[in-house]
């Protein structure tokens, strides 16, 4: 996994998600989809931890962290090695014809067939190109082979994931529903993960998990400059739904998810203009990570 | 070796009598016929007629020094541990060194001088394999010999009728451990080379690409034409034949189905060769033709009396292709100047040849050679030697002798390559001409 030293949030690897010009790398987009993985874990009970229980927590961290991101910046066609233009398209268009055979002369059978197979190859060339990478197979192996090694169930919600990068890739073209696909991707799916891995995903589960996806999707739009009150708005509105609700079970825990909805609404309400200023950003993001854990741990009844 | 000797001593008392006249007199005409190679070689090598003469007057003394080597050193060091049972002669004890015990003989001795042609069946042997060392001295001299000073050509002359090619030549028939690996490798009959596709024209067509990088200039030379006279091609051929057919050392039906075999392969050979360049350059080429004829017959040199019509022509058609390739590479590539393209026809053809040994021997033929397998081998009855595609009904595949195979070809590869470089080198050190 390469990683990228990135100057400002615009030219972060969050924003290459939603920007063509700048290659993910692991860092806050990893370590946002891995809390959520954890949220997940921890909404799926307060069951005793087992040492398995630990080693599958590091496991799936490693795997969201890395190579889920990346597979998510492939899906959005942020990164310029993704399928859109890989080196190896490249390389395929720019390819000579096909190697002659000893002895060929212009205008021989022989020069006609390779000028023929070149061209042939060539296609094909360009379009598994199109379809794939090298990198691209390799992560995708990689997560079939360690959702498998996760159990059956992270198995089947990993074939989920991969219908919503379908998804997320048809969408590529309009910049709201692929800033929501995005969002669901890097943290909804994770946090679904999570679940999935201890115990059967629950209807409340589904439903914080999708919350706080729609929230990721509106920070994405945030950190784009896209409509920014708009995009506040629609990163607030969900996490406050979600707080109500665990306000309503667990009065503890809602009260310090009030509070930290407060934190992030506060900069972002306050804010004079565009763009965002950089510590703005900064802390309401780590308001938004302790609130993502928080509320898996409530909804899981950790800590009566 | 106690094993191979009782094999052809039973093989002798079998077919005493008229079979080993017969046989003596088959070894003779073949072996006279096979002379006929030199001269297509010679014939075939000699490039503009300014320069003709003297190169057949060289190869001509070559040959005939040759002879003279192969008579007096060359034979003894080939043959001196066995004792031709099959050509009706009584055992005779001899002289082999085994450093590592039976089967590892590296060298043979049966006294110098021509004494051990004393008897008619020896000195048909003889014959043959003077045939031979002016096979291998044509193919291995032939691109080089206008660039050779007297003593350069005469040393290398010397050397390779009496060491390089005899000793080879004891490797794989005179008993030696390339021969005996089947017994103490397990690896199939051991190496198997009957018509001397390895031992005549591989370890020949290595030994020319050792002397031609041996002997290479600074000066770029432009690549002569060969001469694609079609009876250059087929003195050639017939000699090629002769030889092929007389390393059989016996009259018998097999002999028909062996030369069927090695004609199919020609064909086929010269027909993949003329269509690659129809097909490459528009036009066909006879000098090519001519050597995928050439590289057929050399590669059908080991299969021909163990595989049947189907699997020769495949080898002939390999060697045709091979040809063409190989000769892009020694002359475009490498750019060495190789006008009769003797290398790719000769050297690939024969490795060629005993690699498909090794791959296309359908079992029937070879029962009990070189003291394996006799009566059964490899839970079959009557199994001779062979390979994994194309087997008899009821044979099982041997990859035993696949593995002898490409053991020989490498050993092959390497002394004619490694050891004919070193020769060549010192044969050029101060008597390589200046190109005229």
């Amino acid at each position: 996994m390469r990683t990228e030293h990135r100057e400002s949030p615009r030219s972060g690897p969050v924003a290459a998600l939603v920007g063509p010009e700048i290659r993910l790398a692991l860092t806050p987009a990893g370590v946002a989809s891995a809390l959520a993985w954890v949220a997940g874990g921890a909404a799926a009970g307060s069951q005793t931890l087992r040492w398995w229980d630990l080693a599958r927590l590091f496991l799936g961290c490693l795997l969201i962290g890395t190579v889920w991101v990346r597979l998510v910046g492939y899906g959005a066609g942020a990164d310029r090695s993704s399928p859109t233009n890989p080196p190896s398209l490249r390389r395929a268009s720019s390819a000579r014809s096909f190697p002659y055979l000893p002895y060929t002369r212009p205008g021989s059978l022989s020069a006609l067939a390779a000028r023929a197979l070149g061209k042939a190859f060539r296609k094909v060339q360009t379009a598994l190109a199109k379809r794939t990478t090298p990198e691209f197979a390799f992560l995708l192996v990689t997560l079939l082979l360690t959702c498998a090694l996760l159990g059956n169930r992270p198995l089947v919600a990993c074939a989920a994931g991969l219908a919503l990068l379908g998804l997320l890739r048809l969408a590529r073209s309009r910049t709201w529903p692929r800033l929501l696909l995005a969002g669901i991707s890097l943290i909804a799916w994770p946090w679904w993960l999570g679940h999935a891995c201890r115990a059967p995903l629950s209807i409340p589960s589904l439903c914080l998990g999708l919350l706080w996806g729609t929230a990721a999707g509106a920070w994405l739009a945030l950190l784009r400059q896209d409509a920014p009150r708009k995009a506040a708005m629609g990163f607030l509105f969900p996490q406050a739904t979600g707080v109500l609700w665990i306000l309503l079970s667990r009065p503890s825990w809602g009260t310090f998810l009030a509070f930290a909805l407060l934190g992030q609404s506060l900069p972002l309400l306050r804010a004079p203009s565009n763009p965002l200023p950089v510590p703005s950003l900064r802390a309401v993001s780590l308001w938004a990570a302790a609130s993502l854990v928080s509320s898996g741990i409530a909804l899981g009844g950790w800590f009566h | 070796m106690e094993r191979v000797l009782e094999w052809r001593r039973a093989k002798n008392r079998k077919g005493a009598g008229l079979t080993a006249d017969t046989g003596i007199l088959w070894v003779t005409c073949t072996a006279l016929l096979g002379l006929a190679l030199g001269a297509g070689l010679t014939w075939m090598t000699a490039g503009r007629a300014s320069t003709q003469e003297t190169e057949a007057g060289r190869m001509l003394a070559a040959a005939l020094l040759g002879l003279i080597v192969a008579g007096t050193v060359g034979f003894p060091l080939l043959y001196g541990a066995v004792h031709f049972p099959a050509l009706g002669e009584s055992a005779r004890a001899s002289w082999q060194w085994e450093p590592f015990g039976e089967g590892s003989g590296l060298l043979a001795w049966s006294g110098i001088g021509l004494r051990d042609a004393d008897s008619s069946s020896r000195a048909a042997l003889l014959l043959l394999e003077g045939s031979g060392t002016v096979c291998v001295l044509a193919i291995a001299l032939g691109p080089v010999l206008r660039r050779l000073n007297a003593p350069g050509w005469i040393a290398a002359t010397v050397a390779i009728a009496g060491l390089v090619y005899p000793l080879m030549g004891h490797w794989v028939w005179g008993s030696g451990w390339l021969a005996a690996t089947g017994r103490t490798g397990f690896l199939g009959h051991g190496t198997v080379d009957a018509g001397g596709a390895g031992v005549h024209y591989g370890l020949g067509g290595m030994l020319a690409l050792a002397a031609l990088l041996a002997t290479r200039g600074k000066r770029r030379n432009p690549v002569r034409e060969g001469n694609p006279s079609p009876g250059a091609v087929l003195l050639t051929f017939v000699g090629m034949l002769a030889l092929q057919l007389g390393s059989l050392r016996d009259v018998s039906p097999r002999l028909a189905a062996v030369a069927g075999n090695t004609l199919a392969a020609a064909v086929a050979g010269g027909f993949v060769a003329g269509l690659y360049m129809a097909f490459t350059t528009s036009r066909l080429r006879g000098d090519m033709i001519g050597r995928g004829i050439l590289a057929g017959t050399a590669a059908a040199a080991g299969p021909a009396p163990f595989a049947p019509l189907a699997s020769l022509v495949l080898v002939g058609a390999v060697a045709g292709l091979l040809v063409c390739l190989g000769s892009y590479l020694v002359e475009r590539v490498w750019k060495l100047e190789d006008s009769a393209g003797v290398v790719a026809t000769f050297g690939l053809g024969g490795l060629w040849g005993m690699l498909a040994t090794g791959l296309l021997a359908d079992g029937s033929f070879g029962i009990g050679l070189n003291g394996v397998g006799s009566p059964r081998y490899l839970g079959v009855s009557g199994q001779g030697v062979t390979g994994i595609f194309l087997l008899a009904p009821g044979m099982a595949p041997d990859f035993g002798q696949l593995a002898a195979q490409i053991l020989g070809a490498v050993v092959l590869l390497a002394w004619g390559l490694g050891f004919g470089y070193f020769l060549f080198r010192l044969v050029a050190l101060g008597n390589t001409k200046k190109w005229q």
